[in-house]
């Protein structure tokens, strides 16, 4: 870059219109000054030869009719001298432009910063049509021609972004407007959720929410409600899910005590069709397969049959049953009295029992 | 050996065989009634009152009497005539009878019933279907319980 574009505003700055309105003021400025100095020698024949010349001649007759006459001339001569002027200073600029250095010339001559002190830009820019100028820009090859990447790898990102009051941005957005233009479904439609929920660690996520809060937090109630089991019942695989199921696994830890006595045995018998059930069974079969004799063995071995038996006579137990009791053994007693006399034997070679009547 | 322990006398058994033989009667009688019933319900126009039976009655009689005293022998050891007198029948050993020994003691005693007389004679109170099948009948060792007392008001 050259000692003179260092002082000039870069390309794209805020002043680089400043300053060529300022350049091209200083070229007209300089047009001027031009066509002043190529136009003295013709105003000093003018102003200065040919007025004294004649003031000489017409001096005298100024006061008549003819001075009138002769200041209307001038006039019309001053006029026709302007316009010839005019030609002249044209033909000489468009002579001597070409030849002239103006921006020498005016770094030399002009002092730039003055002028530009003194300049009305606001005024100047006021006057300018921007939306028509900014019509005419191509855009798109200005852009073009931009190294973005460079110009982003020079910025500061994170400095801009903590400069940023983004809780303010936000506040100022009428978010609910802008979610209400979005197409939720078409951009959904382009996501490629796969892809997301693969880069996803679920593992991680998973460990860090808490779960208990949250199902607690969870009307489950509402959501059963709101659940169509038909339709999701209808769309379930159960041969697929049972076969993949470990049931046996599963059996060995279940506390089937602690299900059972959650289970309203009574309501659920309640609910049972037992004449239907027993339809269904073939009850030759179930009997032919069964060891009849065996249970019935088992089940008297295991009841004490007898002393059941034994028990319920107790409802025979009345005054008038023991009563027979004991008399039908105190004849026991004395048959066998009778006959242990009449054959001569004793009665008891081993000895009396306890409780056995004394020998008379 | 305690008194309840004791073999059962010939008065006893013979009460109890009483009975016994007054529960085979109605048992047979069950038999017969609903067999008549039967017949009625199958033909009641041209039912008639069976007569001249008694052989296939007596039939039935001795198998309803078998069966009654073989059941009851092998399960709890006592017929109905048993337990209201307080007597129950055990192998020699004290043992449970079993099905067999019991059918066979059932059969003889419903075909020879005058054998239960040898209680008398025998000096260890055994009949002879007692001495076929090598059972004992013994004074039940359970007492008779009082009567219960009425439950306060």
């Amino acid at each position: 870059m050259g000692a003179e574009d260092a002082g000039r505003p870069a390309p794209g700055d805020a002043g680089a219109g400043e300053a060529a309105v300022a350049v091209l003021l200083g070229a007209g400025a300089l047009a001027w000054r031009v066509a002043d100095r190529v136009t003295a020698p013709a105003r000093w024949l003018v102003g200065g030869i040919a007025r004294p010349i004649a003031g000489a001649l017409v001096g005298p007759v100024a006061a008549g009719p003819t001075a009138a006459q002769g200041r209307a001339l001038r006039a019309e001569w001053a006029v026709l001298l302007a316009r010839t002027a005019g030609h002249v200073a044209r033909e000489v600029v468009a002579v001597v432009l070409p030849a002239l250095d103006l921006t020498a010339l005016v770094l030399k001559h002009v002092d730039l910063d003055r002028i530009a002190a003194a300049l009305d830009l606001d005024a100047a820019v006021a006057r300018v049509d921007l939306d028509a100028a900014v019509a005419r820009v191509d855009l798109d090859a200005a852009v073009a021609r931009v190294d973005l990447d460079a110009a982003v790898a020079r910025v500061d990102i994170g400095a801009i972004v903590d400069s940023v009051d983004l809780d303010g941005i936000v506040a100022r957005i009428a978010l609910d407007a802008i979610v209400d233009r979005i197409d939720v479904d078409a951009i959904v439609a382009r996501v490629d959720l796969g892809a997301i929920v693969d880069r996803v660690d679920l593992d991680g996520i998973v460990a860090r929410v808490d779960l208990d809060a949250a199902v607690a937090r969870v009307d489950i109630g509402a959501i059963v409600d709101r659940i169509d089991l038909d339709a999701v019942a209808a769309r379930i695989d159960i041969e697929a899910i049972a076969a993949r199921l470990d049931l046996d696994r599963l059996a060995a830890g279940l506390d089937v005590t602690a299900v059972v006595d959650r289970v309203d045995l009574d309501a659920v018998a309640a609910r049972i069709d037992a004449d239907r059930v027993v339809a269904r069974v073939d009850l030759d079969a179930v009997v032919a397969r069964l060891d009849l004799v065996g249970i019935a063995q088992s089940v008297i071995d295991a009841i004490d049959l007898p002393e059941i038996v034994r028990e319920s006579t107790g409802a025979l137990s009345s005054d008038a049953v023991r009563a027979v009791r004991t008399e039908s053994r105190r004849a026991d007693d004395r048959v066998a009295g009778l006959f242990d006399r009449l054959l001569r034997r004793n009665p008891y070679p081993d000895g009396p029992p306890a409780g056995a009547p004394a020998l008379p | 050996m305690t008194a309840a322990d004791r073999p059962a006398g010939i008065v006893t058994r013979v009460l109890a065989a009483l009975i016994d033989g007054v529960v085979v009667a109605a048992l047979t009688g069950a038999v017969f009634g609903a067999v008549v019933a039967g017949m009625f319900v199958v033909n009641p126009v041209s039912f008639r009152w069976p007569h001249g039976l008694l052989a296939e009655a007596s039939l039935v009689t001795v198998g309803v009497a078998v069966g009654y005293l073989t059941v009851g022998w092998a399960i709890a050891g006592r017929t109905v005539g048993g337990a209201v007198l307080g007597v129950r029948v055990v192998a020699n050993g004290g043992a449970r009878l079993g099905w067999t020994r019991s059918a066979c003691r059932a059969v003889l005693c419903v075909l020879v019933p005058l054998g239960l007389l040898w209680v008398a004679v025998s000096a260890r109170r055994r009949s002879v279907q007692d001495l076929v099948v090598r059972s004992t009948v013994l004074y039940d060792a359970r007492k008779v319980p009082a009567p219960r007392a009425p439950a306060a008001r």
